[in-house]
């Protein structure tokens, strides 16, 4: 099972080294859960390598984990959440941006910065339902008062405040990810 | 970072001066600000320094994808607001990705479901060596995939993916073509190589010539050591000898001054797991011959020569990263 090269010099064990071997401890069990839910051997290799590469980046101590599989899924999980999202997300750009007459038309640079720009937004608004989402891009994007964006979603001032708290509280949680 | 946030997201309590710089944002947007909410905001920005560090952390957050978006036609906005399955009926798999519509960018992405389906394929590290029905012998790549359709009419090939080796044997009644989504490669009694990439094919002539054409009527007649690149709308001729593009055969990897990311493109049908390359060393110049069927040892011959330093973790993640 331990066939794994580390190549670090420091007789401390490193972290990286920690994570080699969290490696070869669970890779199999990861790609086994992961392949359970993508059905496509090699999309289940990239993402579980991809779910390790996460915690390389975030510098997970790996011995501060106490249950490895359940934070090893948890993050598997979240990737192909993400994927689905993003897949969805392109598909509907593309259809709106066939739709758009050519004059308004981005240039082909400007296409690929907005959907960038369009994923890592909805990528941070995943985890908000549809109503606060809609509140804080009309305050974000439109500069709307919140008794204007409370007319058009037909809720009072106090629950665009508490839309607002929980949309701005989330932009503030995803710019802690790696 | 990740553990903090996953914590979070289930609601629990943030730094105290996050929770009042954020309440602050929320107060100070909702149009009904007077003069003595902004001194009180003041005081509270001036109250302590990290006050202000995290003000502008916050308000970093809220910057330049917005500022994109907010320019762009606000139809293409739209999509932010599409509903979209819940997270445990995606998960559970209730919702079919990689199984029905949304398969497209898995498909797209790996080629490996459509792979599976051609007549021929090979798997990573696996190079094969095959003799047609006409007698042709046909070399694929690792990592390839064709599909035969020959008739009484012609012989043809459609490389999916990867790449192949061709040795026609001659049938002047049935001509041999090669056809990739970019256009066709037709021998003219010949040994050549056709090789896919990402939006284009490569073919190089090993012996006597072959005619490229694309759907779109142009073509172009190669003679022996001859290449050209077939693109969606035109045929580029490659000055250089390329005849090393088939070295493969042999099980060897040559490069004459290419970077490195190409060169890492071709030890990946040799390989499982993910190869990651960081973004700030793709562009090294290489030189070289590189063993494919030992994809390790070409990865130690690569931080031998270059500044880079090659990190692996388990089997399936190797990590290329600048050394120092």
């Amino acid at each position: 099972m331990r066939q794994i090269l580390i190549r670090h010099e420091t007789t401390a064990v490193s972290t990286a080294s920690k994570l080699g071997f969290l490696f070869s401890d669970h890779h199999r069990w990861l790609l086994q859960y992961v392949q359970r839910q993508l059905r496509n051997r090699a999309d289940a290799e990239d993402t579980a390598a991809e779910t390790f590469c996460q915690l390389l980046t975030a510098r997970v101590d790996p011995e501060s984990l106490e249950q490895p599989r359940a934070f090893l899924s948890t993050v598997a999980r979240r990737l192909i959440y993400d994927r689905y999202r993003r897949q969805r997300l392109e598909q509907a750009y593309l259809e709106r941006l066939a739709l758009l007459p050519e004059e308004f038309a981005p240039s082909p640079e400007e296409k690929i910065l907005l959907l960038e720009a369009l994923t890592s937004i909805d990528r941070t608004l995943s985890d908000l339902p549809l109503a606060v989402k809609q509140a804080f891009l009309y305050s974000q994007l439109d500069g709307f008062s919140y008794a204007e964006i409370g007319r058009r979603l037909g809720v009072s001032e106090r629950t665009v405040g508490r839309y607002m708290t929980q949309a701005i509280r989330q932009c503030w949680l995803s710019g802690m990810q790696p | 970072m990740l553990a903090e946030r996953y914590a979070a997201v289930k609601g629990e309590a943030l730094d105290p001066v996050v929770e009042q710089a954020i309440d602050w944002m929320v107060c100070l947007r909702s149009g009904r600000v007077d003069v003595r909410t902004e001194d009180a905001f003041q005081n509270w920005l001036n109250a302590a320094p990290g006050h202000a560090h995290t003000w502008q952390q916050l308000q970093s957050r809220l910057g330049e994808p917005y500022d994109i978006v907010r320019r762009a036609p606000s139809a293409l906005r739209e999509p932010l607001l599409q509903p979209t399955h819940c997270r445990r009926d995606v998960l559970r798999g209730l919702v079919g990705v990689g199984l029905l519509g949304g398969g497209l960018w898995l498909a797209a992405r790996s080629d490996s479901g459509q792979a599976l389906l051609a007549d021929l394929h090979t798997g990573t590290g696996e190079r094969r060596n095959l003799t047609l029905a006409d007698g042709s012998r046909l070399s694929l790549n690792a990592g390839s995939a064709v599909d035969l359709d020959f008739s009484a009419g012609q012989r043809l090939l459609r490389l999916r993916r990867g790449a192949l080796v061709v040795q026609v044997a001659t049938d002047p009644s049935r001509p041999f073509i090669v056809r990739t989504e970019q256009g066709d490669a037709r021998a003219l009694g010949t040994r050549f190589l056709v090789e896919r990439q990402d939006e284009s094919t490569r073919v190089v002539v090993l012996e006597h010539s072959v005619r490229v054409s694309l759907p779109t009527g142009s073509q172009l007649d190669l003679q022996e050591g001859q290449s050209a690149v077939l693109h969606a709308a035109r045929i580029e001729r490659l000055d250089s000898d390329q005849r090393f593009r088939a070295d493969w055969q042999e099980g060897q990897l040559s490069v004459l001054d290419e970077p490195l990311d190409a060169v890492i493109e071709a030890l990946r049908p040799y390989r499982r797991g993910l190869l990651r390359l960081d973004p700030q060393i793709r562009n090294l110049r290489v030189q070289g011959v590189f063993p494919l069927d030992d994809s390790d040892r070409a990865l130690n011959a690569l931080a031998e020569t270059l500044p880079l330093k090659i990190e692996r973790y388990g089997p399936w993640l190797t990590l290329i990263r600048p050394r120092g």
